[in-house]
């Protein structure tokens, strides 16, 4: 019986101290919304920053990140947050004007043109890995339930059951696996400070071989010693400051 | 007999038919060469007549279109086309007759012809007809003839796009039905039929006329000399008959209308100069406007609060080129919203020619007490009554405003509610920044992005090891072919056992059990199994000797009984065989 008390104390404490974060994560949420109204963008960020800090990397957050980094006028930071809540809400038609707004007023025109497998996987653009992965775990579920229930029942009617569902586990399937892909190998980084010098090596003496703007999008290669190894769609090159790039994916 | 009749009959049927079909086909091969004749209706007309022109091509059923000598001076116009066939004596002729209408432009003499044809690669031309054109019988038959046709411009002169009035009057003093009036067509002068025909009776000379009367608005796109074509009219008159003193049918009238002819007349040639509106006094904000046109202005209400609307309508009407009228603009004035009504353009016809009214509105809404002056517009036009320039504009209007509320919802919902009035239009990009940030904390918490960890995997997975445990089942659950036969063999003893247990079996029953007992048990496919076999059997299976026999001395015992006539008698045995059996199952083991 002790045991039981002391148990449910514990559960009790661990719930009361969850709320209790869930609570202060709200008041905080609300805080940077009305500094941000009253035009206090810098301590909007912080409170925002904070947020994510604690675990609430939501869209919604990232997508109030940009805004609060727009208004301080750093497109740059602006970008790179849009772009990562577009990766949790994918679908937000704010976001998507607000994201196609900032890119506007980048200043480096990077075409990057997609891949025959993004043409096919046209839809993975609009969907979240966390939705994909839902959809498939169901069909997955559907399928193989299907082919057990093939195993005692031969009727026609179970075939065509199992055909429809293969073409439907095969598509959410491959489709979640190229998502998986996509999400994991996400190397795309946002050019942060206003102008960005790229140079041959990762040495400030280096060459400067092309410059950057704010916002612009590259491809990150790998980093080393606080600098960053870029490039771009036209094969471009080059290291540039780890401070002077956020990478989209956290790693 | 009959029969034989009735067929004979039907061969002369078919007799004749063939015969009508080579009277028909067979002169096909006997086909006229092909001529050309052509023909005038009338070699002496008046300058208003018209005359018929024939042209027949015979010998083929088609033709390219005759070319024509000696047109020159006439206006023509194709009266259509029309092919023959005949069979006479069973010889064929087709031809194709082409009929013109000619209305000629100058008095004079003329040779027409000749009418030249191509067929079949040859070129066969017609003789020459002679025509003569005098003035003098113009006015003489137009006096006295009982229909004729007058044309008239409201002016023989005009500057460019300038509307005049072209006038058709079709006199008439006799029966007439099925009037038509060929179309008018002038290069680079346009006509506009004026509502529908009138009819009237009048006087022109002496006598007593219906007359039907078409106008026209006409302008011309170009400064030059034209000449307006003879207009013509066809309509049907009925046949004359007879001479004088004849006696008069009452329905003759009436029979005789149906089968009237039909003619054409037609009107004088009417010539028009045209000119460019003069330069002299021509200003830069001449709005290309010419005829005549006045201005009308509003304003309602002229005493109105800051934030509530005030209307100014504009109309300009008139009559010419009203299609030029322009889109006046409304000048912007500080502190007061102006929303324009998209303009709409009227045009009225009537008997003096086509008028048109434009009318333009704006809402002025003031958002701050005051007096606003509203200038005045003007249009600079060319009078064709004046024959100069012209300026007119409107009053100049004075906005008084007193105070009232100019929030900015107010101003809002003016916005929207003048917005939604208007037409379709071209969104207009008047700012540019972002959307508001997200306010519902919901949003805290939600779509955290998903990194697939071991418990994901197993979610994957896990239907797939379900499967597979149940194929694995499924094939456990199934017995293999020596698997049946094992459980079959381990269970033969139990159904012995379990039918012995029945004390009141049958000799014959117990036989048949016995045989089953040892088919089953050591898997074989005998019928029927003799107790020489069965002994055999049992010691190839590893029974002692002793078993063998006992079996085999109770088998044979079984048979003696049915033999004897006693199957149906209760079994009844020295050999125990439960005990038997068993002995047997523990040895086989």
């Amino acid at each position: 019986m002790r045991r039981i008390i002391l148990s449910l104390l514990i559960f009790s404490i661990f719930i009361s101290s969850d709320l209790h974060a869930e609570k202060k994560a709200d008041e905080i949420f609300f805080n940077a919304g009305w500094l941000y109204k009253e035009q206090k963008y810098e301590e909007a960020l912080e409170m925002y920053l904070k947020l994510v800090d604690m675990g609430h990397a939501s869209g919604h957050i990232y997508y109030n990140m940009g805004n609060t980094c727009y208004r301080l006028n750093s497109i740059g930071h602006a970008v790179l947050y849009y772009e990562r809540a577009c990766i949790l809400m994918p679908r937000d038609a704010d976001l998507d004007y607000n994201l196609r707004y900032v890119r506007n007023l980048t200043k480096d025109v990077i075409e990057e043109s997609p891949g025959i497998l993004s043409m096919i996987f046209f839809w993975l653009d609009s969907v979240t890995l966390n939705e994909l992965f839902w959809i498939f775990i169901i069909v997955n579920i559907i399928f193989w339930s299907g082919l057990i229930l093939r195993l005692y029942d031969k009727e026609e009617w179970t075939y065509y059951f199992v055909i429809i569902s293969l073409v439907a586990w095969i598509i959410c399937g491959a489709s979640f696996f190229k998502k998986l892909y996509d999400v994991e190998t996400d190397d795309r980084a946002v050019i942060l400070t206003d102008e960005a010098d790229i140079l041959s090596g990762p040495e400030t003496g280096d060459t400067i071989l092309f410059k950057l703007h704010t916002g612009a999008i590259v491809n990150f290669e790998r980093e080393e010693e606080g600098w960053m190894l870029i490039g771009l769609p036209d094969n471009k090159r080059g290291w540039v400051e780890s401070k002077d790039v956020g990478l989209v994916r956290k790693r | 007999m009959v029969v034989k009749q009735g067929a004979l009959l039907h061969m002369h049927k078919i007799k004749s038919y063939i015969i009508t079909a080579l009277y028909l086909f067979i002169p096909c091969y006997t086909a006229a060469a092909v001529s050309i004749d052509m023909k005038l209706n009338r070699h002496e007309i008046s300058l208003v007549d018209t005359v018929d022109l024939t042209v027949s091509v015979s010998g083929t059923r088609s033709s390219e279109n005759p070319r024509i000598k000696g047109l020159k001076g006439f206006v023509v116009e194709q009266g259509g086309t029309s092919s023959q066939m005949q069979i006479v004596n069973g010889k064929i002729s087709s031809s194709v007759v082409y009929k013109y209408y000619l209305q000629p432009k100058k008095i004079g003499s003329y040779k027409i012809g000749p009418a030249v044809v191509k067929v079949d690669g040859k070129v066969i031309s017609s003789g020459v007809e002679n025509l003569t054109v005098k003035k003098s019988a113009v006015k003489r038959s137009t006096e006295e003839s009982p229909i004729f046709l007058n044309a008239a411009l409201s002016s023989g002169n005009a500057y460019v796009e300038e509307q005049l009035l072209y006038t058709l009057r079709l006199y008439y003093s006799t029966n007439i039905s099925n009037v038509s009036l060929s179309k008018i067509e002038v290069q680079d002068l346009a006509l506009t039929q004026l509502g529908k025909a009138a009819e009237y009776r009048s006087k022109f000379g002496n006598k007593n006329y219906n007359v039907i009367e078409v106008k026209f608005a006409l302008t011309s796109s170009k400064p030059g000399k034209y000449n307006i074509h003879p207009a013509k009219m066809s309509m049907s008159v009925p046949r004359q008959r007879g001479g004088r003193g004849r006696y008069k049918d009452p329905f003759d009238d009436f029979f005789t209308f149906s089968r009237g002819r039909t003619i054409t007349v037609a009107s004088e040639a009417l010539n028009l100069e045209v000119i460019p509106v003069p330069e002299k006094g021509k200003t830069p904000d001449f709005s290309g406007l010419i005829g005549t046109y006045i201005i009308e202005s509003l304003l309602e209400p002229e005493t109105v609060k800051a934030g509530e609307s005030a209307t100014l309508t504009i109309t300009i009407r008139g009559r010419g080129n009203v299609n030029r009228i322009p889109d006046l603009n409304i000048p912007e004035i500080f502190d007061i919203k102006i929303y324009s009504d998209e303009p709409s353009l009227q045009t009225e016809q009537s008997d003096l020619g086509i008028d048109g009214i434009k009318t333009m509105k704006w809402a002025i809404v003031p958002k701050k007490e005051g007096k606003y002056r509203i200038p005045p517009f003007s249009l600079n036009y060319f009078d064709t009554k004046k024959n100069s320039y012209a300026n007119i504009k409107t009053s100049e209007y004075q906005l008084s405003v007193l105070p009232g509320a100019v929030d900015k919802e107010t101003l809002d919902a003016i916005d929207r509610k003048y917005s939604s009035r208007s037409e379709k239009q071209l969104v207009e990009e008047l700012g540019k920044d972002i959307l508001p940030i997200h306010s519902s904390i919901t949003g805290i918490s939600s779509n955290t992005d998903f990194v697939p960890q071991w418990f994901s995997w197993i979610l994957i997975l896990f239907p797939a090891f379900i499967y597979g445990g149940f194929i694995g089942f499924f094939r456990l659950s199934r017995k293999t072919p020596e698997q049946l036969v094992q459980v079959k063999a381990n269970r033969a003893s139990k159904a012995l056992l379990e039918k012995f247990k029945d004390q009141s079996i049958s000799s014959a029953n117990a036989l048949n059990v016995l045989r089953e007992y040892i088919n089953n048990r050591f898997n074989l496919e005998f019928g029927i199994i003799t107790p020489g076999d069965a002994s055999g059997i049992l010691r190839d299976k590893g029974c002692s000797d002793e078993s063998a026999e006992q079996m085999k001395s109770l088998l044979q015992s079984l048979e003696n009984s049915i033999y004897t006539g006693k199957g149906e008698d209760t079994f009844k045995s020295d050999i125990g065989i439960v005990k038997l059996v068993n002995t047997i199952e523990k040895e086989i083991k």
